[in-house]
């Protein structure tokens, strides 16, 4: 389960993006959503009912989208609105995938592009156009479906999403539980588009340079300290994509048939995993 | 003598939109010296000004404050990016949004014990009405309410909690010898409550 304060201003795609990232988990184990729950927490006296509508509107679009059944829920007065989902899913113990799953050989696929907090901090700042905004939007409000899917058809050792750790927090937390290190290619990671010209431009959230603190120490890193990529490594994303360890073939089969079924986001193989000290992060430029 | 940037107290990404006006104000070559009290702010700046092409030069003054020197190179075009300020017509807001204004501890005319019940409820209700001020100014016989009131003191704290700045006149405060009564906010002065009411977006004051 999990739940948000507003990320974006339109209430239906907040329900999206809210929806897409609960329903995410499951995905990343491997499994398949079958019951969601809504909680909500909504502001009755100062706001518009017709907002919690089109929240709930959107949240249950992606349920359905994910195939799920909304099943109940329950709702409070709060001053600050909330929206979040408890989901079920199903996966055979046998074929649970974890971050502790990668093995040394095994190659990275990251299947959404990274940026999302730089955007948000942009469109906050009033810096970033609509068009920018509504690409960031689709990207937090697409499904972790297909990416799913098609790593349960090919087979992976190890499964993460990517959300407010950032890229580098969930592949320390994937190296550290597997007890291995990670190379990641830095030219290959997908961006949103702008996320580089507003991350060099210093919108950057607080929140990256939390993660950056925290984690810094486990990182060794080919890029300079001000190339404006090296702080996107750090952006907290919200409902991010799938981070999968799994041999070479099975990546390439991945990305093959994620391309070949029109899923609309960059996916991107992105680095690998050696053995080495547990936790360490490698970036080459 | 640069001209000076306070940054202080203000979140990302505010920090870079307002040294993005404040370049975009000062003449070629001019100096700009910015100070901020966050990590990120510092790098949010540095990151901006190099973006703009200055040289920045970062003193550390303890405690997370920072103060960024900026300096436009002149053998660097002024917008190594394809950025303009001119092109986002959405600027940093100059003064706070909303400002609550208490300038008596009643609400009317009439009676006196009446307008006190008002008073309080209306100070009980900002809470309930969104958008909340940045600021609330207590003054004269309002300055009671945040010393003497006890039941005003917990609704005040928790505005405080959610941000709001909860504001009252030291003079006021002295004139009624309740300086050391004061139980939520902090002590302003004229300047301050002046240049709050002539900068804000919109002032509300029961009256």
């Amino acid at each position: 389960m999990d739940f948000f304060t507003p990320i974006v201003d339109d209430p239906y795609s907040f329900g999206q993006i809210t929806a897409a990232n609960a329903l995410s988990d499951v995905y990343a184990m491997g499994g398949r959503p079958l019951l969601a729950m809504n909680l909500v927490a909504f502001p009755v006296k100062s706001m518009d009912m017709a907002v919690l509508k089109e929240i709930l509107r959107g949240g249950l679009d992606k349920i359905h989208e994910a195939g799920a059944l909304l099943v109940g829920g329950h709702s409070i007065e709060d001053q600050e609105l909330k929206y979040g989902l408890a989901v079920t899913g199903l996966v055979h113990p046998d074929r649970v995938l974890l971050n502790s799953g990668a093995r040394p050989g095994d190659r990275l696929l990251l299947t959404k592009p990274l940026g999302t907090g730089v955007l948000a901090t942009a469109i906050k700042g009033g810096l970033a156009d609509e068009e920018t905004a509504a690409r960031m939007t689709s990207v937090m409000a697409t499904l972790n479906r297909a990416a799913a899917e098609a790593m349960t058809a090919t087979g992976a050792h190890g499964c993460t999403d990517i959300t407010g750790f950032g890229l580098i927090g969930h592949l320390h937390e994937m190296a550290a539980a597997a007890k291995v290190a990670i190379r990641v290619n830095a030219a290959a990671l997908p961006l949103l588009d702008e996320a580089l010209h507003f991350a060099a431009m210093g919108m950057i959230p607080e929140g990256a340079y939390k993660n950056r603190e925290f984690y810094q120490h486990r990182v060794e890193s080919g890029l300079a300290e001000m190339d404006p990529l090296s702080m996107l490594l750090y952006d907290p994303q919200t409902s991010g994509g799938l981070l999968i360890a799994a041999p070479a073939e099975s990546v390439a089969a991945m990305a093959r048939q994620l391309a070949d079924g029109g899923y609309p986001l960059a996916v991107a193989e992105i680095g690998e995993v050696v053995a080495g000290e547990a936790g360490r992060i490698i970036i080459h430029s | 003598m640069p001209t000076t940037l306070d940054c202080t107290g203000l979140k990302c990404p505010q920090p870079v939109l307002r040294t993005r006006d404040a370049l975009a104000a000062g003449p070629e070559g001019d100096e700009l010296v910015v100070l901020v009290d966050n990590e990120a702010a510092r790098g949010n700046v540095e990151r901006f000004a190099k973006s703009q092409g200055c040289a920045v030069r970062v003193e550390e003054l303890g405690g997370e404050r920072y103060r960024l020197q900026l300096t436009r190179r002149k053998d660097v075009p002024a917008a190594t990016t394809p950025f303009a300020a001119e092109d986002y017509p959405c600027p940093a807001p100059a003064g706070p949004g909303l400002v609550y204004v208490i300038p008596a501890d009643v609400m009317g005319r009439g009676d006196e014990d009446l307008g006190r019940i008002l008073m309080r409820a209306f100070v009980k209700t900002i809470a309930e009405v969104k958008p909340l001020p940045e600021k609330i100014f207590f003054y004269n016989g309002g300055a009671r309410l945040t010393a003497t009131d006890s039941d005003l003191i917990a609704p005040l704290k928790k505005l405080a909690e959610q941000g709001v700045k909860i504001l009252s006149c030291g003079t006021c405060l002295d004139f009624f010898n309740l300086k050391k009564e004061l139980r939520v906010g902090e002590v302003t002065n004229m300047y301050d409550i002046m240049d709050s009411m002539a900068r804000a977006a919109k002032v509300v004051s029961p009256f």
